[in-house]
């Protein structure tokens, strides 16, 4: 009897702090699907949250105000370059340095895990000139250069040598060359680290926000959070039309977030440690 | 420079190794070319473009580190047995891009912190040689003070608002037995840190307005004894509580995340131990569980006061005129002079002073998690 009651105020409490994580959510897509010309109230005072009747038009003008279209383009073709760009160039190194251990191994792995030290934002105004003079001021190719992930090559090195031995000289006998091994054996047996690590890559570059802020300026260029700030700043009047441009950009990873949440809470986890 | 074949190979032994057919595995081969041609294709477009900004001594530095490394590397594959694949080249195109775009822009701004610059001289060249001054005028720069003493302030309000709820709710999901329930409401835990800050800040703008959604279940759970409308982004005081707010709302999932693995990872046997020893629910927490979640205690804090010089997002996002002091940092300093004004090397001096604050915090961070790996 004391345990199940003991349980009830257990869940109780959770449910309590896991509504104030939610709530907002939930009101933001309430109030896009209001419209109020029509007499909605947007932040309304009796408990009329769910407006009688969804005025789904809202979406439609969200996503073409906001330029979503192209937002959505550019932040899936640089997300994506990037994230497999990055974890192929960290696995490479990942691999000389954890399973072959090359001379001097530790050097490098120091050399990279160093570049964690020096806080991305703190180096924006040098990488600002030269990314200038490398004439990619205000290109997206800035955001599809691979590799610098440091933490991506630390964690693939621990997982790397911890791969079993035995696979790897079966294969060699069996007539597999080294670079096959690292293809053919060591990546696909690397599946697990690989997606955390990746997703965790993907997750960095889809919600890098300062990157696009200071080295893009021309619309064509926008990435969704981008575009979502923008549209704040410069169209502040329809808020229902701008609870659905939210909304928009929310739905997708939280779509990729439900499918994935083990390969999430996973990653989170492991990055949160970086440091 | 024209590159002929021959001459490139005798720089590089293991690419000449594998252009004579020594080394079979081409795939290595090709991942690299492709990485050497996108760099060259950037080169060109640089020079294409005769970008005033473009800097040859920048290129010059891209195509000495490319090269440097290429060479040292295939030098090194070719001393290892043939037939083994060259592990050297396979390091190669991490080496490179480490080098250009993380370690070049840190020597950039040694450099560039050392010279007068405004916007005539970033586009013309011939800054005058400022030693160092642009150090000096740090000391007497109000503003930036002002955005450390903020970074401080909103440390230590993070820090007095944080302590509960994240070990409160590691706890609490700790007492989940089924699993099953525990990742679902993991999931919904960590679900504001998916999100960018322009989107949360889109959502707390939205709510925190005047007359917005807070004030209105403020104004019902008061029984409409507060029906004015509050400023809660519009007053310098409360601004920055909120700021730390948002980022705690955002933030307490993970943490929590951390603390139920460090909750998760204590010895069970230990608890049985103390069970036999006689010991109550509070003197298990006092002797127990408390002193083995010191250290986590310790890293987080440690990552949340680092965390604390990257508040830009927040600041840009969710920032207005009338709190500008309130919440005005040391990024936010760096960039309106470097990039507004064009005193590229006064932002780069800042730079590296904030840069080596974090370092400093960084390698306390990593002595007091290495003793921390030592006595668990």
């Amino acid at each position: 009897m004391k345990r199940k009651w003991r349980c009830c105020v257990v869940h109780g409490l959770i449910w309590v702090l896991c509504a104030g994580m939610i709530l907002p959510f939930l009101v933001v897509l309430t109030a896009s699907l209001k419209c109020p010309t029509l007499g909605d109230k947007m932040s309304p005072r009796t408990p009329d949250f769910i407006p009688d009747r969804f005025y789904w038009q809202n979406y439609l003008i969200g996503w073409k105000a906001g330029k979503l279209g192209i937002a959505f383009f550019n932040s899936i073709m640089t997300s994506v370059i990037w994230t497999v760009g990055t974890v192929l160039v960290c696995a490479m190194a990942a691999y000389a340095i954890g399973r072959r251990q090359c001379l001097g191994h530790k050097w490098l792995l120091l050399f990279f895990l160093s570049s964690m030290m020096f806080a991305g934002q703190t180096v924006l105004i040098p990488q600002f000139i030269l990314y200038r003079a490398l004439g990619l001021y205000d290109s997206l190719l800035i955001f599809m250069i691979p590799g610098t992930g440091a933490f991506t090559i630390f964690l693939l090195c621990h997982w790397f040598k911890n791969v079993p031995r035995e696979i790897e000289e079966a294969a060699l006998i069996d007539g597999c060359g080294e670079n096959a091994t690292f293809y053919r054996i060591i990546l696909p047996l690397s599946l697990p680290a690989l997606a955390t690590v990746g997703l965790l890559a993907f997750m960095g570059a889809w919600n890098n926000f300062v990157g696009p802020y200071v080295f893009l300026e021309s619309e064509s260029k926008l990435t969704v959070p981008l575009a979502i700030q923008s549209y704040i700043v410069n169209d502040p009047s329809d808020e229902a039309a701008r609870s659905a441009a939210i909304m928009i950009s929310i739905i997708p990873v939280l779509v990729v977030f439900i499918f994935l949440q083990r390969w999430f809470l996973k990653g989170l986890s492991l990055g949160a440690l970086k440091g | 420079m024209k590159a002929h074949p021959t001459r490139v190979a005798l720089l590089c032994p293991g690419l000449y190794q594998y252009l004579k057919g020594e080394r079979r595995e081409g795939s290595i081969f090709f991942a690299l070319a492709a990485i050497c041609l996108t760099t060259i294709a950037f080169y060109a477009r640089a020079e294409a473009e005769a970008d005033p900004f473009g800097h040859h001594a920048v290129r010059l530095a891209i195509a000495a580190t490319i090269l440097f490394w290429t060479a040292l590397f295939s030098a090194l594959d070719a001393f290892q047995r043939p037939g083994r694949s060259a592990v050297y080249l396979i390091l190669l195109p991490a080496i490179v891009l480490f080098s250009v775009f993380t370690y070049l822009p840190i020597l950039w701004a040694v450099k560039l912190a050392f010279y007068d610059h405004d916007l005539q001289t970033l586009v013309y060249g011939g800054a005058p040689f400022a030693g160092l001054s642009n150090f000096a005028d740090i000391v007497h720069d109000d503003k930036f003070w002002l955005g450390l003493s903020n970074t401080m302030k909103f440390f230590v309000i993070g820090f007095v608002l944080g302590q509960f709820p994240a070990p409160a709710l590691a706890y609490l999901l700790n007492e989940v037995v089924n699993r099953r329930v525990q990742t679902f409401y993991k999931c919904i835990c960590i679900m504001p840190s998916l999100f960018s800050w322009p989107i949360i800040g889109a959502i707390w703008l939205w709510i925190l307005k005047p007359g917005g959604q807070l004030d209105v279940l403020i104004e019902i759970i008061s029984l409409g004894a507060v029906t004015e409308p509050l400023l809660w982004l519009g007053d310098p005081a409360t601004a920055r509580y909120v700021f730390v707010s948002v980022g705690l709302w955002m933030g307490t999932g993970v943490s929590a995340l951390i603390w139920l693995a460090s909750l998760a990872n204590i010895d069970p046997a230990m608890y049985e131990a103390a069970q036999i020893d006689g010991a109550g629910h509070w003197e298990k927490f006092r002797y127990l569980t408390f002193p083995l979640l010191i250290p986590t205690w310790v890293v987080l804090t440690i990552l949340a006061f680092i965390g604390m010089f990257s508040i830009f997002d927040q600041v840009i996002v969710m920032g207005n005129p009338s709190i500008r002091q309130a919440i005005f940092v040391v990024m936010v300093h760096i960039f309106e002079t470097g990039l507004r004004t064009g005193a590229v090397g006064y932002a780069a001096a800042m730079s590296l002073v904030l840069c080596l604050m974090v370092l400093a915090l960084t390698a306390f961070n990593l002595k007091v998690s290495r003793r921390i790996e030592v006595t668990a």
